[in-house]
C-alpha cells in the first residue's frame, strides 16, 4: 500500500537508465520498497549537494539537468529510508593508469614485459583511490552519508564484449586484458574502491552472470540500451509519488536507444539483474 | 665666470641598475629591471632538464606553463590528481629523482646513470617497508621489498640516460651545503638517515658542510658529467632562497643558512663566469630583495610566497624573452607547496 513501504531513492547518471527501464517493466518483481529515481548525466552526479535534507545542484550544468531530466530544481530526500547511487566511476577507464605504469607483481611484468614504467604498487593504489575519491560517486557519497541511511553503490557496467573490436576508444582496456593484467588490476581496483567508499556504503559488484571472459559484459545485456529519459520527479518533491505513477511515466519517458557503437550502457535485462542485487541487499536492512 | 667640471670616473656612465637607490629602493621588487643578462637565451626549441632543491619545482612548472619543452623521462599517467602525482615525485623534475639539494648529490646520480647499476646498500627500511635511500620521500608508503627498490631504481637510471642525452639545457637549483653521507662510500643523501626511513648510525654516517672550494669542484664535475651525456649541454644555475629547516653545523640556523647560501651563490656565480655554457640566474636575490620587505616569504618565513615565486618566474621568463604569448603567472595562493623532504626536520623542532 502506498505510504506503508519504505522508500528508496536511486540517484544515478546515465547508467541508472537500465535500472529504471527494468523497474518500469516489472515493478512488482521488487515489491518490498517504494522506488524512486533521480537522474543526471555523467559527472553531474557529483555536483549534487545535500543542504538541509535537500539534494540541490551545485553547478549550472547540474541544475539544467535536474530540470531537464527530472523537472525539479531540488529534491527533499529527508524522508527516504535508503539510497542507491548508480554509476559515477568507470572501471574500464582506469586501465589507462596502468597502461604504462606497473608494479613488479603485475602478471605481465612477472612474465618479463619491460616496457612499462616500474612503480610501487602503493603508488598505483593511491592513484586508484584518488580517481575514485574524485569521481562523481566519490563526491556524492559523503554527502548522502550524512543522512545516516543505508546506501548502496552500484558500478557502471563493465565494457560490452562487442566493444572488443574498438581499439580506438578502448585500446588501453583491451591491452590490459590481453597482457593478462586485468584480474590483478581489478583486485587492486576493488581494494581501492572499498578503502574509499566501503565505510559509507554497501558496494556492489557486477552480477556474476553478466560477465564474459572476465571483465566484459555479455553483449546480450548491453545491446538495445536506452538513453536516460525525462521523468516527472515532481512527485518526489510533493512526497506523494507511487511506484505505479513513476512506472507509467518511465515507460513513456525513457530516451531513444543508444547507437550501435555504444558499448558502455546496459539494457533493461541487465538492469533487472542489478535491481535483484540491490533489493537483495536492501531486504537485509 | 663659473666653470663646471665634469669628472669622469668608472661610475659616471653606469646604467641605473648599478645603483642601489634606483635599482632596488625605488624599483618594484616584483619586477626588478635588468637584473640578469642571459648568456644563452632559452628558446621554445630547447629541450630542458631540471633538477634541484624543492624551490626548483617552481621552475619546471613555470617553464612548462610558458610552453617550453621540459623533458620528462618518467611521465605520469594521465588523469591523476596533481596532489597524488607530486607526492610520488611525478612531474616535479625531468625524472623521478626527487629533490637534489647539493651538486654532489647530482654528480652521484649522473655517475650512477652512466654505470647503470644501483647500489644495493642504499636501501632504507621503515617498519616492514623499504625506501630508496637516494630518494626516500618518493614513495611515502615505501616499497614491498629491497628487490623492488632496486628494480625500480635500475629502471629509473635507464630512463634518465636518454633524457640526459637529449637535453640542450640543464637547469639546476642549488639548495644546501649541509648534507649527510655514508662514511664507507662517500655517498650523500638528500635527508639525514632516520628522518624519513632508515636509521642513523654515527659509525656509518657523517655530517658534511661543503665549502666554497668543494662546491666549485663539484660544479666542474657536474658540467663534465653532463657533457659526457651530451657535449655542449648548457648549464643554468640558480640558488634556492629557501632557508635551512635546521642545521647540524652546531651554529645558529640563521648564520648557517647565510653561510650555505653565500657559499652556493659565490660558487655558482664564479663558476658561471668561467664558462660560456654556464649561466647564473638570481632567484635567490629576487626573493631576499629588501624591497620586498619580507613579503616574498610565507608565514613561517621559510617557504617562498606565491607572490615571491611569481616575481622570480616572471623575471626569469622576461629575461629570456619568453613572456609573450603565455598565460600570466599569478601569485596563486592555492599554488601547491613544493614537495620538500628537508622540511620534515621541522617535526624535530623543540
Amino acid at each position: 500500500m502506498i505510504g506503508d513501504l519504505p522508500r528508496v531513492l536511486f540517484v544515478g547518471n546515465s547508467h541508472s537508465g537500465s535500472l529504471r527501464l527494468a523497474y518500469a517493466a516489472e515493478a512488482d518483481r521488487w515489491p518490498g520498497w517504494d522506488v524512486y529515481f533521480l537522474g543526471v548525466l555523467s559527472d553531474r552526479l557529483g555536483e549534487l549537494d545535500l543542504r538541509d535534507d535537500r539534494l540541490v545542484p551545485m553547478t549550472g550544468a547540474a541544475s539544467r539537468q535536474m530540470q531537464y531530466y527530472n523537472h525539479v530544481n531540488s529534491v527533499d530526500v529527508g524522508g527516504f529510508d535508503a539510497f542507491v547511487i548508480v554509476g559515477g566511476v568507470s572501471w574500464f577507464r582506469t586501465a589507462a593508469i596502468c597502461a604504462e605504469h606497473r608494479s613488479l607483481d603485475f602478471p605481465s611484468v612477472v612474465a618479463g614485459d619491460e616496457t612499462a614504467q616500474l612503480v610501487g604498487g602503493r603508488v598505483l593504489g593511491a592513484m586508484l583511490r584518488g580517481r575514485i575519491a574524485g569521481s562523481a560517486v566519490g563526491q556524492l557519497l559523503p554527502r548522502i552519508e550524512r543522512l545516516q541511511k543505508p546506501v548502496v553503490v552500484v558500478p557502471e557496467p563493465a565494457l560490452s564484449e562487442d566493444g572488443r573490436a574498438d581499439d580506438a576508444r578502448y585500446g588501453a582496456y583491451h591491452a590490459l586484458v590481453q597482457r593478462g593484467d586485468a584480474t590483478h588490476w581489478l583486485d587492486m581496483y576493488r581494494a581501492a574502491r572499498m578503502q574509499v567508499l566501503g565505510d559509507s556504503a554497501t558496494i556492489l559488484d557486477w552480477p556474476e552472470a553478466a560477465l564474459v571472459d572476465g571483465p566484459y559484459t555479455a553483449s546480450s545485456l548491453m545491446r538495445g540500451s536506452r538513453r536516460l529519459g525525462r521523468i516527472d520527479a515532481a512527485a518526489i518533491v510533493a512526497g506523494t509519488s507511487a511506484a505505479r505513477a513513476q512506472r507509467e511515466v518511465a515507460e513513456d519517458g525513457e530516451g531513444p536507444t543508444h547507437p550501435d557503437d555504444d558499448y558502455e550502457h546496459a539494457n533493461a535485462t541487465y538492469g533487472a539483474m542489478v535491481m535483484d542485487q540491490v533489493m537483495s541487499v536492501l531486504s537485509t536492512r | 665666470m663659473h666653470i663646471s667640471v665634469i669628472m669622469l670616473h668608472p661610475y659616471s656612465d653606469l646604467p641605473s641598475n648599478a645603483f642601489w637607490r634606483r635599482a632596488v629602493a625605488e624599483t618594484s621588487a616584483s619586477a626588478p629591471e635588468a637584473i640578469s643578462r642571459p648568456k644563452f637565451p632559452l628558446t621554445r626549441k630547447d629541450r630542458i632538464a631540471t633538477a634541484g632543491s624543492c624551490f626548483a619545482q617552481h621552475m619546471g612548472r613555470a617553464l612548462r606553463a610558458a610552453g617550453l619543452k621540459v623533458l620528462d623521462a618518467e611521465p605520469s599517467p594521465r588523469g591523476i590528481g596533481q596532489a597524488v602525482l607530486q607526492q610520488h615525485g611525478f612531474g616535479l623534475y625531468s625524472g623521478r629523482y626527487g629533490n637534489i639539494y647539493t651538486a654532489r648529490q647530482l654528480i652521484q646520480l649522473l655517475q650512477e646513470v652512466a654505470d647503470g647499476r644501483p647500489d644495493p646498500a642504499q636501501i632504507w627500511r621503515r617498519g616492514d617497508r623499504f625506501h630508496d635511500a637516494l630518494r626516500p620521500g618518493l614513495d611515502p608508503e615505501g616499497l614491498d621489498s629491497p628487490e623492488e627498490v632496486l628494480a625500480i631504481r635500475r629502471q629509473h637510471l635507464s630512463r634518465l640516460a636518454p633524457m640526459l642525452a637529449g637535453a640542450d639545457v640543464f637547469i639546476f637549483t642549488l639548495g644546501l651545503t649541509e648534507a649527510w653521507r655514508c662514511r664507507e662510500t662517500g655517498r650523500v643523501y638528500p635527508t639525514c638517515p632516520g628522518v624519513i626511513a632508515g636509521s642513523f648510525d654515527a659509525a656509518r654516517h657523517e655530517f658534511v658542510n661543503f665549502t666554497y672550494p668543494d662546491v666549485v669542484e663539484d660544479l666542474q664535475k657536474l658540467r663534465d658529467g653532463l657533457h659526457a651525456f651530451k657535449p655542449g649541454m648548457k648549464l643554468l644555475l640558480t640558488v634556492s632562497p629557501v632557508p635551512l629547516t635546521a642545521t647540524a653545523s652546531g651554529n645558529h640556523v640563521l648564520p648557517a643558512t647565510q653561510y650555505s647560501k653565500a657559499t652556493l651563490r659565490a660558487a655558482a656565480g664564479d663558476f658561471a663566469a668561467l664558462h660560456d655554457d654556464v649561466d647564473y640566474f638570481p632567484s635567490y636575490e629576487i626573493v631576499i630583495n629588501p624591497a620586498a620587505r619580507g613579503r616574498f616569504f610565507s608565514d613561517g618565513l621559510r617557504q617562498v610566497s606565491p607572490e615571491g615565486v611569481a616575481a622570480v618566474m616572471q623575471t626569469f621568463l622576461a629575461t629570456h624573452g619568453l613572456s609573450e604569448n603565455m598565460p600570466p603567472l599569478s601569485a596563486d595562493p592555492d599554488m601547491d607547496d613544493p614537495i620538500c623532504e628537508e622540511a620534515m626536520l621541522e617535526a624535530y623542532s623543540p
